[in-house]
């Protein structure tokens, strides 16, 4: 019932359905030779385990890597100091897993709070802060374009001219 | 920008994560096509998730059918029909609003019928099981599977037929759900006895409603009162009955239905009965005899909500009855006898 075009009953409970396979799911894990030390003088050693036989450099930073300190990422070997900074830095694109839509949060704020007009008295200018704070920021790691800074900035510089005008006449009158 | 958009190319589907269909923004999942590796995003609304699925990890896809949108168009066809005949009864100045309600819930129901069949899709690693909440549609996930398939075979290769067939019964109790353990009990001989009342009172019911849309007086409107709490006594039964029984999973499915139909439909009328009934005539608050009678008195013709209670409960009778009637017809063959113990002979005893 593996791999079939048409949905199977399932033999244990029942419920149509439908499974494919692949090689990976049969494959054996390789075993690492962690026990592969240097053999003749002048052999390269590993930066973190100098006992051990460099297979790889560091992509990123260079140093020789033995093969438990070797980690492929992307088709690339990178070593496990490098990964740590890269993700801390955002650096390895690869690792990241969480990002932050600033440009949804500038077109929010330009939008939202115009059902309670008074709030775009604040609202306002923090969304022109973050369409412009942010304009450079990395967005999502998904095809994206600029339209919703564009629009929270358009949106948000109206509102602003519009208090302008608003205090303008009122200061006037006030004093 | 060129390069950055070829990076990721989106794939079919879309859809809520599971679980989130309270939260105020949803958590909306999407499937992207990377060089090496399938991108699950799921959207929070102010920040996004990411799961990478490498092709060279990937061991499998599973899909499972579900009847999630079976009974959204069950839902879809009972608000459809409980607006609109809402609307029929109102004055032609407020009818046009309501009969808009209406046919949102028609193009609801004809989208939810054009995206075809629901189901679970899962995508299988060495590390786990992920769900992947945008291919919730079965046209959706073949279609996405079929996409990816070659560029997964291009990293993993392929299996051949025969592999497969050798393979898949050692490996199926791995990849496959196991069987749940039913308390080491044996299934029950029942053959849908109760079920087969429940649904039979509910074409009653169907009958008795549409009864009372010209001849409505107190003995229908009492008979009908006692229906709807045999049908609710009936429903309790069937559902302890079917667990455990070898019923098949159509019935048990539309037993749930049926509950959840009297759930509503006692929330509906206690309201109709408390907003319309006891406020109007605060006598009969505490006094149940006293709205039957007041309810007897009514036309459906002259209360809007009267004619959408009545022709929703008709309807969802009708449609609940007819389809487990059927179901119970279709899979009463295939229930087995349960086979009689030989009778003890007398080297047993001895």
């Amino acid at each position: 019932m593996l791999n079939v075009r048409e949905m199977m009953a399932c033999p244990n409970c029942g419920v149509s359905m439908r499974a494919m396979v692949f090689p990976a799911l049969f494959a054996q894990k390789g075993e690492i030779d962690r026990e592969d030390h240097i053999l003749a003088e002048n052999e390269a050693g590993c930066f973190y385990h100098p006992g051990k036989k460099a297979i790889v450099p560091c992509a990123e930073c260079g140093r020789f890597l033995c093969a438990l300190c070797d980690v492929e990422l992307g088709g690339k070997h990178v070593c496990p100091t490098c990964i740590d900074s890269g993700k801390k830095k955002g650096k390895l694109k690869t690792l990241e897993n969480h990002r932050t839509l600033y440009d949804d949060i500038a077109l929010s704020l330009s939008i939202m709070p115009l059902l309670f007009f008074w709030v775009t008295l604040i609202t306002a200018p923090v969304s022109l802060f973050f369409s412009i704070r942010y304009w450079k920021a990395p967005s999502s790691i998904i095809p994206r374009t600029k339209i919703k800074f564009i629009f929270a900035f358009i949106l948000s510089s109206l509102q602003i001219m519009g208090w302008t005008l608003f205090f303008m006449n009122i200061i006037p009158e006030l004093i | 920008m060129a390069a950055r958009a070829k990076e990721y190319i989106k794939l079919p589907g879309r859809g809520l994560k599971r679980g989130s269909i309270i939260s105020i923004v949803g958590i909306r999942a999407r499937l992207w096509r990377g060089k090496d590796h399938i991108l699950s995003v799921l959207n929070f609304g102010y920040f996004e998730e990411y799961k990478r699925f490498y092709y060279k990890d990937i061991q499998a896809f599973t899909i499972r059918k579900t009847a999630v949108s079976v009974i959204w168009s069950f839902i879809f066809i009972i608000l459809a029909l409980f607006w609109g005949a809402i609307a029929m009864t109102l004055e032609l100045y407020v009818s046009p609003l309501v009969w808009f309600i209406s046919v949102i819930f028609l193009i609801c129901l004809i989208i939810n019928i054009i995206r075809g069949k629901s189901c679970v899709t899962s995508i299988h690693t060495a590390v786990g099981r992920e769900e992947l909440p945008s291919l919730g549609r079965l046209k959706k996930a073949v279609k996405v599977i079929s996409l990816l398939e070659p560029f997964i075979e291009e990293v993993q290769g392929k299996l051949s037929s025969e592999e497969i067939r050798h393979l898949s019964q050692e490996i199926s109790h791995e990849i496959l759900p196991a069987p749940q353990p039913r308390s080491g009990e044996k299934p029950s001989g029942y053959r849908g006895k109760f079920h087969k009342f429940l649904f039979l009172i509910l074409l009653i019911d169907a009958f008795l409603g549409l009864v009372s849309f010209f001849q409505n007086n107190m003995f229908v409107s009492f008979l009908s009162l006692i229906f709807f709490f045999a049908i609710s006594v009936l429903a309790i039964l069937s559902l302890i009955k079917q667990h455990n029984s070898a019923l098949g999973k159509g019935v048990r499915r539309v037993t749930w239905i049926t509950m959840a139909y009297i759930v509503v439909m006692y929330f509906a009328s206690y309201i109709y009965n408390v907003i319309f009934i006891a406020m109007e005539n605060p006598e009969a608050m505490n006094n149940q005899w006293k709205q039957i009678e007041i309810m007897s008195a009514r036309s459906p013709f002259d209360d809007p909500y009267y004619m959408a209670l009545l022709v929703t409960g008709i309807v969802s009778s009708l449609l609940l009855s007819a389809s487990g009637l059927a179901l119970l017809r279709s899979s009463a063959g295939e229930i087995p006898a349960l086979s009689e113990p030989p009778p003890l002979q007398y080297e047993d005893i001895v």
